[in-house]
């Protein structure tokens, strides 16, 4: 019901969030699995309907391209502490054994959006998240959405490096540089395609320090040359087959 | 896939080795052959900054022969070597006698 007072009523959501923000919360450590999913999703709507996108976002069209044009809106600056907190119970959910697929998989998508929409809220609890995404994508057990999602939020505290150049991210670049190449060889096209996204985001936020001779580009770009012309050798004799026997 | 080459030519182009830069760049001119990866191609070349880079001159040496050979080929592949020269930034420099690499890199074509 939140829900749908958050999406038709914009103008009460300020006293909305003032009044059900931390009952909410507490839903996060609900066992019922529905109600649960149905917090995360009240959530979600309230990250969408806080923001505001720059005008000139259709500019871009390469998402690695795009700048962070998503910003908080005014009068909901005051609830940037609230959405902190907020990641700091995701990630409880998370570390919950008993959580179950459908759980993580939901949990994982309202932290890629709040890393899309509020980026300095999870950069708070970047040490967490990291360890949170090098553990569930390197689980192989996982679902490929979750394993693609954790990807997925990688590419989006990367677009933040690339405008902000943070000492705290790079600090992580050793397990960001073993996650994405882990993905590139990866039997499942899904995870390869967004490793490649990931990978693309990180030439961006590596450049501004680089020299041939540094040894950032040794460790992170010379590594990756070689699996970039053997993929792009591969695609094209895959199309080649494909041309040739009219599949 | 093809974003991701051109992205790593774009943003590390003036400090890849000729090598890298050149065996990337045949990959990407053999994607050409097809309507889907020309058109992806195309696109992603054009986003790359040529004032910005700068390429070796074996690698100068490559562009120009892939301007001779799409110029050659004409129609819409006419233009792709047009991007390929505004890459560069050489006008009409083709020399017909160079071994072209579009064709080289696909002997074992049926």
């Amino acid at each position: 019901m939140t829900d749908t007072f958050i999406l038709t009523h914009p103008e009460l959501l300020k006293e909305l969030t003032q009044r059900l923000f931390d009952k909410l919360l507490k839903r996060f450590s609900e066992q019922e699995q529905n109600v649960k999913l149905a917090a995360f999703s009240t959530f979600s709507n309230f990250l969408r309907v806080i923001v505001q996108r720059a005008s000139n976002e259709e500019a871009f069209e390469d998402l690695a391209e795009k700048p962070m044009l998503i910003k908080i809106k005014p009068e909901f600056v005051e609830f940037q502490g609230k959405v902190v907190t907020m990641i700091a119970e995701l990630i409880k959910v998370f570390n919950d054994k008993k959580a179950s697929s459908a759980v993580k998989v939901a949990s994982s998508e309202l932290l890629l959006l709040t890393t899309i929409n509020i980026p300095d809220a999870v950069i708070q609890h970047l040490d967490a998240v990291i360890k949170l995404i090098d553990v569930n994508y390197s689980q192989t057990s996982n679902t490929i959405e979750l394993r693609t999602n954790m990807l997925k939020i990688l590419g989006a505290i990367l677009k933040v490096q690339v405008v902000e150049n943070k000492p705290q991210i790079e600090r992580h670049y050793p397990v960001i540089n073993k996650l994405i190449l882990s993905s590139l060889e990866d039997k499942s096209f899904k995870l390869v395609s967004e490793g490649f996204k990931a990978l693309t985001v990180f030439y961006r936020a590596l450049r501004p320090t680089l020299s041939s001779t540094t040894e950032k580009f040794q460790t992170y770009v010379k590594p990756v040359i070689g699996t970039v012309n053997k993929t792009l050798k591969s695609t094209d004799i895959d199309e080649e087959v494909i041309m040739r026997d009219g599949l | 896939m093809t974003i991701n080459a051109v992205a790593l030519i774009s943003t590390f182009g003036d400090i890849l080795s000729a090598k890298d830069l050149t065996d990337l760049l045949t990959f990407l001119l053999a994607k050409l052959k097809a309507e889907i990866k020309r058109q992806q191609v195309m696109r992603a070349l054009s986003r790359i900054p040529s004032k910005q880079l700068d390429f070796p001159e074996n690698v100068r040496d490559f562009f120009r022969e892939g301007i001779f050979h799409f110029t050659f080929l004409g129609g819409i592949v006419c233009s792709a070597g047009q991007i390929f020269g505004r890459i560069v930034y050489i006008s009409s420099q083709a020399r017909p006698n160079i071994k072209n690499p579009y064709t080289a890199s696909h002997k074992n074509d049926p």
